[in-house]
């Protein structure tokens, strides 16, 4: 059973380990900000698989209620290039 | 080191992975689970159980399969089970590329743990409670609600909801097990299903968890959020708190996120208060909790994909099953020594490059109160 001591050394030297790879991958990839990173997708898309909602439009009234402003509730469609999405089948629920 | 921390350590890798010698370990970690990964790896070493690390770039890294499989050990270098540990905080990441390179691995040598919201509290609170103890505690709530078709849920807090459920839609069962090659969702502890039809009123006063990268604040013990529901659809919503409410002005007058997609009981009784980060962790605490947006079932089931899960979570519950005639304290179960259910799906927690939107994804971003998906989920070549 190792001491407190062995425990903190081994996690201290471990811990600037990683630290380390973090930092060069980081370099390599430009990822150090992951919210940056998922804004620079939203704004790359991706050309093989879009979504396109339409679905029962609701809108608030002045006590927070939520009104629903279209009669259809769900459609759906799946826009891909990708042919093992053909198969799915999306149901869309009236 | 914290002491509660580091029995958490060891606990994953005793009581869920059940580390033994001629194991061999492949720990992933993206950047912001660097100290968890660094811990598991410190006692790793600290048992002489080889391991390699491989980094990875949230959600999109266009290298790591290559990275990965020549990282991997060919499975006669080693004797025993080759032990898949990720670690990300906010994401849940290249599951395509995972399935890919683990496809040469026989499932009865392969197991594969993967964390969301890896943090200082996924060791000190939730992985402190074993696999065992939260399957007794998921057994004690299936066995009773798989067979009902009514409940009545009620909370301290103000939550009263009449379900009805419907055997068509499947549970889920995450309890820190997987079958032989399944991976296994960390933090676990939850049972959760489709309510067939749900109305009334849920007061989530313990906090939420949005599949949206934000560093807000999600408790909401001081600022409750109080949904009206019928018909299965958010109909009205309150909250104090001016940052959360504009957040909800905005998600649930959002594609489909009004509509209750989850109906989810939290087991695991290490979970106490909750915490500050957006995270799974809070979900798994005893009580019951409505995901709203995107459904836990198969497509197809339901009828709509949602790019939203907004799960509002509730401090405790009382679950009166069938008119009364069995009633459920969510927060003082008597664990069940029943076998589990083998129908019960092991997985909550899905990556947007299966195709699958669920909870879990990573669909955008929750800054200031306003919640921006992303349009166009990613999609592993």
């Amino acid at each position: 059973m190792p001491s407190e001591q062995e425990i903190n050394d081994i996690v201290t030297r471990v811990s600037a380990q990683v630290l380390r790879e973090v930092k060069s991958s980081e370099q390599v990839f430009r990822i150090g900000d992951l919210s940056t990173h998922v804004i620079d997708l939203g704004k790359g898309g991706d050309a093989a698989w879009t979504i396109s909602y339409s679905t029962a439009a609701a809108t608030l009234d002045g006590s927070t209620r939520i009104r629903a402003i279209d009669t259809v509730a769900w459609t759906i469609n799946y826009s891909t290039s990708k042919p093992t999405l053909a198969d799915r089948g999306i149901d869309v629920k009236n | 080191m914290d002491g509660k921390i580091w029995r958490g350590v060891q606990s994953l890798l005793d009581a869920y992975v059940r580390i033994a010698g001629g194991d061999t370990a492949v720990v992933l970690y993206t950047s912001d689970s660097q100290r968890s990964a660094a811990l598991v790896c410190a006692a790793l070493e600290m048992r002489a159980i080889p391991a390699v690390r491989v980094w990875m770039a949230p959600l999109v890294d266009e290298t790591f399969e290559v990275r990965l499989r020549e990282a991997l050990p060919a499975s006669d270098a080693f004797t025993g089970r080759l032990i898949l540990l990720s670690f990300e905080r906010d994401t849940f990441s290249h599951t395509g590329a995972l399935t890919r390179a683990l496809a040469r691995y026989p499932g009865e040598r392969l197991r594969i743990f993967r964390s969301i919201s890896a943090s200082d509290s996924l060791f000190a609170d939730a992985l402190l409670a074993s696999p065992d103890e939260l399957s007794r505690r998921n057994v004690a709530i299936l066995e009773r609600l798989t067979r009902a078709t009514q409940l009545r849920i009620t909370t301290r807090g103000g939550t009263d909801l009449a379900v009805t459920l419907d055997p068509k839609h499947r549970w889920i069962s995450n309890r820190g097990r997987a079958r032989d090659g399944g991976t296994v969702i960390l933090p676990a502890g939850e049972v959760a299903t489709f309510p067939a039809e749900i109305s009334g009123i849920h007061v989530a006063d313990f906090a939420y968890n949005v599949n949206a990268i934000t560093d807000d604040d999600v408790r909401l013990e001081a600022f409750p959020v109080t949904i009206e529901i019928e018909g299965g659809r958010v109909v009205a919503h309150r909250c104090d708190d001016a940052r959360t409410m504009r957040f909800l002005d905005s998600a649930l007058t959002t594609h489909c996120a009004y509509n209750v997609g989850e109906l989810g009981f939290g087991t695991n009784f290490c979970i106490g208060e909750p915490i500050a980060m957006n995270s799974h962790i809070n979900e798994r605490r005893p009580g019951v909790h409505l995901g709203l947006g995107q459904h836990n079932q198969d497509p197809g089931v339901v009828g709509y994909q949602c790019a939203i899960h907004l799960d509002l979570i509730a401090r405790g519950g009382i679950v009166e099953v069938d008119g009364g005639s069995d009633v459920m304290d969510l927060e003082h179960l008597v664990p069940s020594d029943l076998p589990h259910p083998e129908s019960t799906r092991d997985e909550d927690v899905f990556s947007p490059d299966t195709l699958q939107i669920e909870d879990g994804d990573c669909c955008g971003l929750l800054s200031d109160g306003v919640l921006t998906p992303c349009p166009t989920p990613s999609v592993a070549a």
